[in-house]
């Protein structure tokens, strides 16, 4: 039965969400025993747009050294500058 | 930023959420390069009886094992 649901930006590779998928699935599978037969996922698409994170629009995904969100990291980062400042 | 949810059956203890939760976020970030603090993981439990999987209503998955288990350690 369990359902898992992954809301994801644009722009990762089909090996990135094929990972994804199957080892997000593994660990459901060994935390309630069920079996992999049981398990549905879905990934869902979108622009970074859609995503408002502590009222910050989340820039898009651009795929930095393996797959780090380089952009995101940044945005985290001038978050936590401007964070100890006040 | 990215949300991933997994709705499921009632049934699991607060340590195996916990570390569910934890391993689903590392999971995310270590497959799809995400930002640790971009990333949020929610477990939504339901009685069994609000769950039709693949077509079948009620089949209590977790419970069940919970019971077997249970009953295996007696």
């Amino acid at each position: 039965m369990p359902i898992i649901t992954c809301d994801i930006r644009n722009g990762r590779t089909k090996e990135q969400k094929h990972q994804l998928a199957m080892q997000l699935t593994e660990a459901v599978v060994e935390a309630t025993g069920c079996d992999i037969d049981h398990i549905f996922l879905v990934m869902r698409e979108m622009p970074g747009f859609n995503f408002v994170d502590a009222g910050e629009h989340v820039p898009e995904y651009v795929p930095g050294p393996d797959g780090m969100d380089m952009a995101g990291h940044e945005q985290i980062k001038s978050r936590k500058e401007k964070a100890s400042h006040n | 930023m990215p949300f991933i949810t997994c709705d499921l059956e009632e049934g699991l203890t607060d340590t195996e959420k916990r570390a569910l939760v934890t391993k689903m976020t590392e999971i995310t970030h270590r497959c799809i390069g995400s930002a640790m603090e971009h990333i949020n993981v929610v477990l939504r439990e339901h009685p069994a009886s609000n769950i039709g999987e693949a077509g079948q209503a009620g089949r209590a998955l977790i419970s069940n094992r919970k019971k077997t288990a249970r009953s295996a350690a007696a």
